[in-house]
């Protein structure tokens, strides 16, 4: 906007500028007076009311500050949920095997199951049994010569489940000729298939 | 004592332990790896660390494929123990890798249920002799089962296919389980019933009609025997002539 050369707005003559100087003037000198009584309150209730909205709310309340007092009665019981709720989510899916899981072999399930593989000639040297059982170690389940039968034999604690196996002689493996569930292991060999299910019904 | 704090903190302090890096705890570092059971197994029983290499990256595959590790290192050790070649090991680990992914997706076409169990036993089974339509005939027909039974019924099967068990009576037998509600564990060795009966002159087709009945009624194999006239004792190792 531009005045023009007496400082006056464009559009306004003289007789506006001195209209409006005497109504600054009388508003100067006019009584000081207080609003009614209520008035602000009557003015605030007739405005629409402004609800913040929903982040601005959330806000608010999260950085609002609190007052928390640590006293050891409480903070104990509140500690000692927490640290069950703890071990609880940690161990707990580990033992969840659901109904296809595999067995524990904690002691009262074991079943003890008997292998016997002939060698009345007492030809070879050594024999094992390997096998899922035993993560296929040898050493861990080496057999005995009975020689007054003429076979190899070990007696196993099992748990219950399904399992592949094999002899091993001589560091050879060897099918077990007795089996009547076996298995192609994908290898050109024969697994044997031994079925343990339980305490009193030990194998098969 | 008094602390003032807010909500915020607390929630920044939740966020944070959420979505901590999994390898904190060391479980994300070592999901995918070898366990260190088969890989001291593999560097004492190999002896060119390209061979070494080559059947510990099968294992990684099977587990970056979201197959449990677990069959795959007992197929390592397996062969290792019997003195494979680590050449042969390796072409069995591919050709596992392969019967697993497709019984994953035969898991997925029919909708059937998934597990680490189930993907297991149905991969063992592709790997092994079963053949892949019997399979799938299984995983289709019985896809909106519960886990739980569904396994029972896929280990069942896959047992009695091992013992030359006819596939259409094994179906007659699951529908009578499923229909019945009745498929629990320990119809999963059955099996072990069919091979004593067998031994005793009693047919297949006996035995199945039998068990449908027991299933029927709720009953389990040990009842099955029993109507057949043997007991529990009867399926033990020790009675069983070699």
């Amino acid at each position: 906007m531009t005045n023009d050369t007496n400082g006056r707005a464009p559009g306004r003559s003289a007789r506006d500028d001195a209209l409006d100087r005497m109504i600054a003037e009388a508003v100067r000198n006019a009584p000081e007076a207080s609003p009614p009584e209520g008035f602000s309150a009557r003015v605030m209730a007739g405005l629409p009311p402004m609800r913040p909205s929903a982040w601005l709310r959330l806000r608010l309340w999260l950085t609002r500050p609190r007052s928390v007092t640590f006293t050891p009665a409480r903070v104990l019981p509140v500690l000692a949920v927490a640290v069950v709720l703890l071990a609880v989510g940690l161990f707990l899916p580990q033992g969840m095997d659901g109904p296809g899981g595999s067995a524990t072999p904690d002691g009262p399930t074991l079943s003890t199951v008997r292998f016997v593989l002939g060698d009345e000639a007492a030809t070879a040297r050594t024999v094992s049994v390997i096998g899922s059982f035993n993560d296929w170690k040898a050493v861990a389940s080496a057999m005995r010569y009975d020689s007054d039968a003429g076979v190899w034999v070990l007696e196993a604690q099992l748990p219950p489940g399904d399992h592949e196996y094999m002899f091993l002689v001589d560091g050879r493996p060897v099918a077990d000729p007795g089996a009547r569930l076996t298995r192609d292991d994908g290898f050109g060999n024969t697994n044997a298939i031994l079925i343990v299910n339980g305490r009193h019904e030990e194998t098969l | 004592m008094k602390r003032r704090c807010s909500l915020i903190l607390l929630a920044v302090f939740l966020t944070l332990w959420t979505v901590r890096p999994a390898g904190a705890s060391g479980e994300a570092a070592e999901a995918c790896a070898p366990s260190a059971a088969v890989v001291g197994q593999v560097e004492r029983g190999v002896a060119d660390p390209a061979d070494a290499r080559a059947l510990l990256s099968r294992i990684e595959a099977a587990c970056a494929e979201g197959f449990p590790p677990a069959p795959f290192e007992g197929k390592v050790a397996e062969g290792l123990a019997k003195g494979v070649s680590p050449a042969r090991i390796v072409r069995t680990l591919d050709a596992k890798l392969d019967a697993f992914r497709d019984g994953a997706v035969v898991l997925r076409d029919c909708g059937a249920p998934v597990s680490p169990q189930i993907l297991t036993v149905l991969g063992e089974g592709m790997f092994g002799e079963a053949p892949p339509a019997m399979l799938r005939d299984y995983v289709c027909a019985y896809a909106s089962r519960q886990a739980g039974p569904f396994l029972t019924g896929l280990e069942m099967t896959l047992l009695l296919h091992r013992a030359g068990f006819d596939y259409g009576l094994t179906r007659t037998l699951l529908d009578a389980g499923f229909e019945s509600g009745s498929l629990a564990p320990p119809w999963r060795y059955f099996v072990r019933v069919v091979l004593v009966a067998r031994q005793r002159g009693v047919t297949d087709e006996t035995v199945t009609r039998t068990a449908i009945d027991v299933a029927r009624g709720g009953g389990s194999p040990s009842d099955v025997s029993a109507r057949l006239g043997f007991t529990d004792r009867d399926l033990s190792g020790r009675s069983l002539d070699r």
